[in-house]
Protein backbone atom coordinates (compact mmCIF):
# COMPACT_ATOMS: atom_id res chain seq x y z
CA UNK A 1 0.00 0.00 0.00
CA UNK A 2 1.24 3.61 -0.73
CA UNK A 3 2.06 5.95 1.62
CA UNK A 4 -0.39 8.71 0.16
CA UNK A 5 -2.79 5.84 0.11
CA UNK A 6 -1.96 5.08 4.24
CA UNK A 7 -2.27 8.55 5.45
CA UNK A 8 -5.56 8.94 3.20
CA UNK A 9 -6.98 6.24 5.34
CA UNK A 10 -5.62 7.04 8.10
CA UNK A 11 -7.75 10.54 7.96
CA UNK A 12 -10.53 8.67 7.52
CA UNK A 13 -10.95 7.40 10.94
CA UNK A 14 -11.54 9.32 14.19
CA UNK A 15 -9.23 11.33 16.05
CA UNK A 16 -7.23 9.09 18.85
CA UNK A 17 -4.96 9.86 21.33
CA UNK A 18 -1.82 9.62 20.34
CA UNK A 19 0.38 6.04 20.59
CA UNK A 20 0.87 5.35 23.99
CA UNK A 21 0.54 1.20 24.27
CA UNK A 22 2.62 -1.21 23.60
CA UNK A 23 1.66 -4.64 21.36
CA UNK A 24 3.62 -7.03 23.53
CA UNK A 25 2.00 -9.98 21.53
CA UNK A 26 2.62 -9.36 17.68
CA UNK A 27 -0.17 -9.49 15.69
CA UNK A 28 -1.32 -11.56 12.94
CA UNK A 29 -4.15 -11.86 10.23
CA UNK A 30 -5.48 -8.33 9.13
CA UNK A 31 -8.02 -7.92 6.86
CA UNK A 32 -10.29 -11.52 6.19
CA UNK A 33 -7.88 -13.44 8.39
CA UNK A 34 -8.46 -14.79 11.42
CA UNK A 35 -9.16 -12.46 14.22
CA UNK A 36 -6.36 -12.21 16.81
CA UNK A 37 -5.36 -10.81 20.25
CA UNK A 38 -2.67 -8.40 20.80
CA UNK A 39 -2.19 -7.60 24.19
CA UNK A 40 -2.07 -3.37 25.55
CA UNK A 41 -0.15 -2.00 27.99
CA UNK A 42 0.95 1.36 28.80
CA UNK A 43 3.88 2.92 28.19
CA UNK A 44 3.90 4.02 32.03
CA UNK A 45 2.98 0.72 33.58
CA UNK A 46 5.86 -0.75 31.50
CA UNK A 47 8.66 1.54 32.34
CA UNK A 48 7.29 1.32 36.27
CA UNK A 49 7.50 -2.28 35.47
CA UNK A 50 11.07 -2.50 34.26
CA UNK A 51 12.14 0.22 37.13
CA UNK A 52 10.61 -1.95 40.21
CA UNK A 53 12.14 -5.41 38.79
CA UNK A 54 16.16 -3.42 38.94
CA UNK A 55 15.04 -2.14 42.29
CA UNK A 56 13.93 -5.35 43.94
CA UNK A 57 16.97 -7.21 42.36
CA UNK A 58 19.22 -3.83 44.01
CA UNK A 59 17.41 -4.20 47.13
CA UNK A 60 17.90 -8.64 46.74
CA UNK A 61 21.37 -7.62 46.65
CA UNK A 62 21.13 -5.72 49.96
CA UNK A 63 19.17 -8.41 51.19
CA UNK A 64 21.71 -10.80 50.47
CA UNK A 65 24.14 -9.33 52.44
CA UNK A 66 21.93 -9.19 55.28
CA UNK A 67 21.35 -12.77 55.36
CA UNK A 68 24.76 -13.51 55.49
CA UNK A 69 25.48 -11.87 58.18
CA UNK A 70 22.18 -12.71 60.21
CA UNK A 71 22.39 -16.20 59.44
CA UNK A 72 25.29 -16.66 59.70
CA UNK A 73 26.23 -14.97 63.06
CA UNK A 74 25.58 -16.86 66.50
CA UNK A 75 24.07 -13.90 68.65
CA UNK A 76 21.88 -11.08 66.43
CA UNK A 77 22.10 -8.52 67.83
CA UNK A 78 25.33 -9.20 68.81
CA UNK A 79 26.07 -8.48 72.81
CA UNK A 80 26.47 -4.89 73.37
CA UNK A 81 24.16 -3.38 70.58
CA UNK A 82 20.80 -2.15 71.24
CA UNK A 83 18.38 -4.11 69.95
CA UNK A 84 15.88 -2.63 66.88
CA UNK A 85 13.07 -0.56 68.69
CA UNK A 86 9.64 -2.52 67.78
CA UNK A 87 6.96 -0.41 69.02
CA UNK A 88 7.57 2.60 67.49
CA UNK A 89 8.02 1.06 64.09
CA UNK A 90 4.94 -0.77 64.05
CA UNK A 91 3.37 2.69 64.37
CA UNK A 92 5.32 3.61 61.89
CA UNK A 93 4.27 0.84 59.83
CA UNK A 94 1.05 1.12 60.20
CA UNK A 95 1.25 4.77 58.87
CA UNK A 96 3.15 3.79 55.77
CA UNK A 97 0.32 1.24 55.29
CA UNK A 98 -2.70 4.04 55.55
CA UNK A 99 -0.66 5.94 53.19
CA UNK A 100 -0.82 3.65 50.91
CA UNK A 101 -4.48 3.53 51.58
CA UNK A 102 -4.92 6.93 51.31
CA UNK A 103 -2.97 6.84 47.52
CA UNK A 104 -5.33 4.37 46.37
CA UNK A 105 -8.05 6.80 47.18
CA UNK A 106 -6.23 9.59 45.17
CA UNK A 107 -5.88 6.90 42.42
CA UNK A 108 -10.10 6.02 42.15
CA UNK A 109 -10.43 9.80 42.61
CA UNK A 110 -9.10 10.86 39.55
CA UNK A 111 -10.74 7.50 37.84
CA UNK A 112 -13.95 8.67 38.59
CA UNK A 113 -12.88 11.84 37.01
CA UNK A 114 -12.46 13.93 40.83
CA UNK A 115 -9.64 16.05 40.94
CA UNK A 116 -10.46 17.23 44.80
CA UNK A 117 -10.05 13.52 45.73
CA UNK A 118 -6.70 13.43 43.88
CA UNK A 119 -5.29 16.55 45.31
CA UNK A 120 -6.23 15.54 48.93
CA UNK A 121 -5.40 12.36 48.76
CA UNK A 122 -1.83 12.39 47.00
CA UNK A 123 -1.16 15.53 50.28
CA UNK A 124 -2.41 12.78 52.65
CA UNK A 125 0.12 10.67 50.88
CA UNK A 126 2.87 12.65 51.29
CA UNK A 127 1.94 14.18 54.51
CA UNK A 128 2.14 10.19 55.76
CA UNK A 129 5.06 9.44 53.98
CA UNK A 130 6.67 12.44 55.35
CA UNK A 131 5.80 11.92 59.01
CA UNK A 132 7.11 7.90 58.38
CA UNK A 133 10.70 9.45 57.38
CA UNK A 134 10.77 11.70 60.27
CA UNK A 135 9.90 9.03 62.56
CA UNK A 136 12.67 6.94 61.12
CA UNK A 137 15.46 9.80 61.94
CA UNK A 138 14.24 10.07 65.48
CA UNK A 139 14.84 6.20 65.64
CA UNK A 140 18.02 6.15 64.39
CA UNK A 141 19.29 9.34 66.51
CA UNK A 142 18.00 7.37 69.36
CA UNK A 143 19.73 3.96 68.42
CA UNK A 144 23.45 6.35 67.30
CA UNK A 145 22.56 7.78 70.92
CA UNK A 146 23.08 3.90 72.14
CA UNK A 147 25.97 3.20 70.33
CA UNK A 148 24.81 1.70 67.11
CA UNK A 149 26.46 3.17 64.27
CA UNK A 150 27.53 2.58 60.84
CA UNK A 151 30.79 1.41 61.91
CA UNK A 152 29.61 -0.51 64.70
CA UNK A 153 30.20 -4.28 62.89
CA UNK A 154 27.78 -5.78 60.35
CA UNK A 155 24.29 -5.93 62.62
CA UNK A 156 24.94 -1.86 62.33
CA UNK A 157 26.63 -1.57 58.45
CA UNK A 158 23.56 -3.98 57.14
CA UNK A 159 21.37 -2.28 59.25
CA UNK A 160 21.62 1.51 58.53
CA UNK A 161 21.91 0.10 54.80
CA UNK A 162 18.87 -1.20 54.16
CA UNK A 163 16.75 0.88 56.11
CA UNK A 164 18.14 4.06 55.11
CA UNK A 165 17.72 2.84 51.24
CA UNK A 166 14.25 2.37 51.43
CA UNK A 167 14.09 5.22 53.68
CA UNK A 168 15.82 7.28 50.67
CA UNK A 169 13.33 5.44 48.67
CA UNK A 170 10.74 6.86 50.43
CA UNK A 171 12.09 10.39 50.00
CA UNK A 172 12.31 10.01 46.19
CA UNK A 173 8.81 8.72 46.05
CA UNK A 174 7.44 12.28 48.33
CA UNK A 175 9.53 14.02 45.64
CA UNK A 176 7.08 11.82 42.75
CA UNK A 177 4.16 12.48 44.46
CA UNK A 178 4.97 16.31 45.22
CA UNK A 179 5.12 16.16 41.12
CA UNK A 180 2.32 14.88 40.38
CA UNK A 181 0.33 17.06 42.93
CA UNK A 182 1.57 20.00 40.94
CA UNK A 183 0.37 18.76 38.12
CA UNK A 184 -2.81 17.78 39.48
CA UNK A 185 -3.31 21.03 40.61
CA UNK A 186 -2.70 22.26 36.56
CA UNK A 187 -6.05 20.18 35.40
CA UNK A 188 -3.24 17.70 33.71
CA UNK A 189 -5.45 14.62 34.25
CA UNK A 190 -8.56 13.81 33.50
CA UNK A 191 -10.60 10.69 34.24
CA UNK A 192 -9.25 9.03 31.03
CA UNK A 193 -5.79 10.25 30.86
CA UNK A 194 -3.86 9.50 33.93
CA UNK A 195 -1.31 7.41 33.64
CA UNK A 196 1.10 9.35 35.65
CA UNK A 197 -0.81 8.97 38.68
CA UNK A 198 -0.88 5.18 38.50
CA UNK A 199 2.88 5.03 37.93
CA UNK A 200 3.50 7.44 41.03
CA UNK A 201 0.94 5.09 42.86
CA UNK A 202 2.16 1.76 41.81
CA UNK A 203 6.19 3.10 42.91
CA UNK A 204 4.05 3.99 46.07
CA UNK A 205 2.28 1.20 46.94
CA UNK A 206 5.69 -1.04 46.27
CA UNK A 207 7.77 1.55 48.82
CA UNK A 208 5.06 0.72 51.17
CA UNK A 209 5.12 -3.91 50.33
CA UNK A 210 8.91 -3.31 50.78
CA UNK A 211 8.95 -1.90 53.84
CA UNK A 212 6.79 -4.54 54.95
CA UNK A 213 9.27 -6.90 53.69
CA UNK A 214 12.00 -5.46 54.79
CA UNK A 215 10.12 -4.69 58.86
CA UNK A 216 9.55 -8.48 58.56
CA UNK A 217 13.12 -9.23 58.10
CA UNK A 218 15.47 -6.90 59.83
CA UNK A 219 13.18 -6.01 63.06
CA UNK A 220 12.22 -9.52 63.67
CA UNK B 1 28.85 -10.48 14.82
CA UNK B 2 24.82 -10.54 14.54
CA UNK B 3 25.48 -6.79 12.43
CA UNK B 4 27.73 -8.42 10.25
CA UNK B 5 25.95 -11.23 9.47
CA UNK B 6 22.75 -9.15 8.84
CA UNK B 7 24.56 -6.77 6.33
CA UNK B 8 26.20 -10.00 4.43
CA UNK B 9 23.51 -12.08 4.49
CA UNK B 10 22.53 -13.48 0.80
CA UNK B 11 19.39 -12.79 -1.55
CA UNK B 12 16.76 -14.64 -0.71
CA UNK B 13 17.29 -15.16 3.05
CA UNK B 14 14.73 -13.01 5.22
CA UNK B 15 15.99 -11.15 7.99
CA UNK B 16 14.54 -12.91 10.65
CA UNK B 17 16.13 -16.14 9.67
CA UNK B 18 19.42 -14.36 9.54
CA UNK B 19 18.83 -12.71 12.84
CA UNK B 20 18.24 -16.43 13.64
CA UNK B 21 21.25 -18.14 12.01
CA UNK B 22 23.77 -15.80 13.68
CA UNK B 23 22.15 -15.68 17.22
CA UNK B 24 22.83 -19.65 16.76
CA UNK B 25 26.19 -19.38 15.68
CA UNK B 26 26.76 -16.91 18.10
CA UNK B 27 26.04 -19.01 21.12
CA UNK B 28 27.75 -22.27 19.49
CA UNK B 29 30.92 -19.83 19.48
CA UNK B 30 30.59 -18.80 23.03
CA UNK B 31 29.70 -22.98 24.44
CA UNK B 32 32.06 -24.34 22.40
CA UNK B 33 35.18 -22.13 22.06
CA UNK B 34 35.78 -20.99 25.64
CA UNK B 35 38.12 -22.22 27.74
CA UNK B 36 38.01 -25.16 30.39
CA UNK B 37 35.98 -23.95 33.72
CA UNK B 38 36.04 -25.40 36.74
CA UNK B 39 33.16 -26.44 39.00
CA UNK B 40 34.08 -25.06 42.32
CA UNK B 41 33.46 -22.45 44.78
CA UNK B 42 35.58 -19.31 44.79
CA UNK B 43 38.75 -19.55 46.80
CA UNK B 44 38.08 -16.61 48.89
CA UNK B 45 34.81 -18.06 49.80
CA UNK B 46 36.34 -21.54 50.25
CA UNK B 47 39.03 -20.26 52.34
CA UNK B 48 36.76 -18.02 54.44
CA UNK B 49 34.18 -20.73 55.33
CA UNK B 50 34.91 -23.55 57.85
CA UNK B 51 33.43 -26.21 56.75
CA UNK B 52 29.23 -27.70 56.60
CA UNK B 53 29.16 -26.51 60.52
CA UNK B 54 29.91 -23.17 60.12
CA UNK B 55 27.15 -20.50 61.02
CA UNK B 56 28.67 -18.35 57.83
CA UNK B 57 28.38 -21.20 55.65
CA UNK B 58 24.77 -21.52 56.48
CA UNK B 59 24.52 -17.61 56.22
CA UNK B 60 26.35 -17.80 52.62
CA UNK B 61 23.80 -21.07 51.92
CA UNK B 62 20.82 -19.06 52.69
CA UNK B 63 22.08 -15.92 50.75
CA UNK B 64 22.86 -17.70 47.52
CA UNK B 65 19.35 -19.39 47.92
CA UNK B 66 17.71 -16.23 48.39
CA UNK B 67 19.61 -14.37 45.42
CA UNK B 68 18.83 -17.49 43.04
CA UNK B 69 15.60 -17.04 43.70
CA UNK B 70 14.63 -13.22 42.72
CA UNK B 71 14.90 -13.48 38.83
CA UNK B 72 12.57 -16.42 39.19
CA UNK B 73 10.32 -14.46 41.46
CA UNK B 74 10.44 -11.30 39.30
CA UNK B 75 10.09 -13.35 36.22
CA UNK B 76 7.13 -15.20 37.40
CA UNK B 77 5.49 -11.68 38.61
CA UNK B 78 6.16 -10.21 35.58
CA UNK B 79 4.86 -13.02 33.55
CA UNK B 80 1.51 -13.56 35.89
CA UNK B 81 1.29 -9.92 35.10
CA UNK B 82 0.83 -9.97 31.55
CA UNK B 83 -1.46 -13.16 32.15
CA UNK B 84 -3.52 -11.23 33.76
CA UNK B 85 -3.87 -8.29 31.75
CA UNK B 86 -4.06 -10.39 28.94
CA UNK B 87 -7.38 -12.52 30.15
CA UNK B 88 -8.84 -10.26 32.00
CA UNK B 89 -9.54 -7.49 29.05
CA UNK B 90 -6.15 -5.51 27.77
CA UNK B 91 -6.17 -6.69 24.89
CA UNK B 92 -6.92 -5.44 21.02
CA UNK B 93 -9.16 -7.72 18.66
CA UNK B 94 -7.58 -7.64 15.08
CA UNK B 95 -10.37 -8.48 13.08
CA UNK B 96 -9.44 -6.72 10.15
CA UNK B 97 -10.96 -3.29 11.33
CA UNK B 98 -14.41 -4.71 11.66
CA UNK B 99 -14.69 -4.51 15.47
CA UNK B 100 -13.04 -1.03 17.51
CA UNK B 101 -10.25 -1.66 19.83
CA UNK B 102 -11.41 -3.10 23.27
CA UNK B 103 -8.63 -1.49 25.86
CA UNK B 104 -9.10 2.09 27.27
CA UNK B 105 -5.67 2.49 26.75
CA UNK B 106 -6.03 4.39 23.70
CA UNK B 107 -6.63 3.43 20.62
CA UNK B 108 -3.00 3.64 19.28
CA UNK B 109 -3.31 5.41 15.22
CA UNK B 110 0.02 3.72 14.22
CA UNK B 111 -1.96 0.03 14.52
CA UNK B 112 -5.18 1.37 12.56
CA UNK B 113 -2.76 2.49 9.94
CA UNK B 114 -1.16 -1.33 9.75
CA UNK B 115 -4.45 -2.56 9.51
CA UNK B 116 -5.68 -1.30 7.15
Amino acid sequence: MSRATNTAAVHDLPREEPLRALHVVPRKGGRGGPPSRSLKVSNARVAVAMLLVAETMFFAGLIGAYLVFRVGSVAWPPPGLPALPLGVTWVNTVLLAISGVTMFAALRGIRRGDEAVLRRGLLWTALLGGVFVVVQGSEWVGLVRHGLQLSSGPYGGTFYTLIGMHAAHVVGAMGWVFFVFAMARRRAYTAKAHDAVEACAIYWWYVCVLWAALFALVYH
Amino acid sequence: MIAASLSVRPRGVSPQRATLCAILLTVAAVALGGDEASAQGCAMCKTAIGGAGDPLARGINASIFFMMAMPFVLFAAVGSWLAYMFWSGGVAIDDGGAAAVESDVGAPSIEREAVR
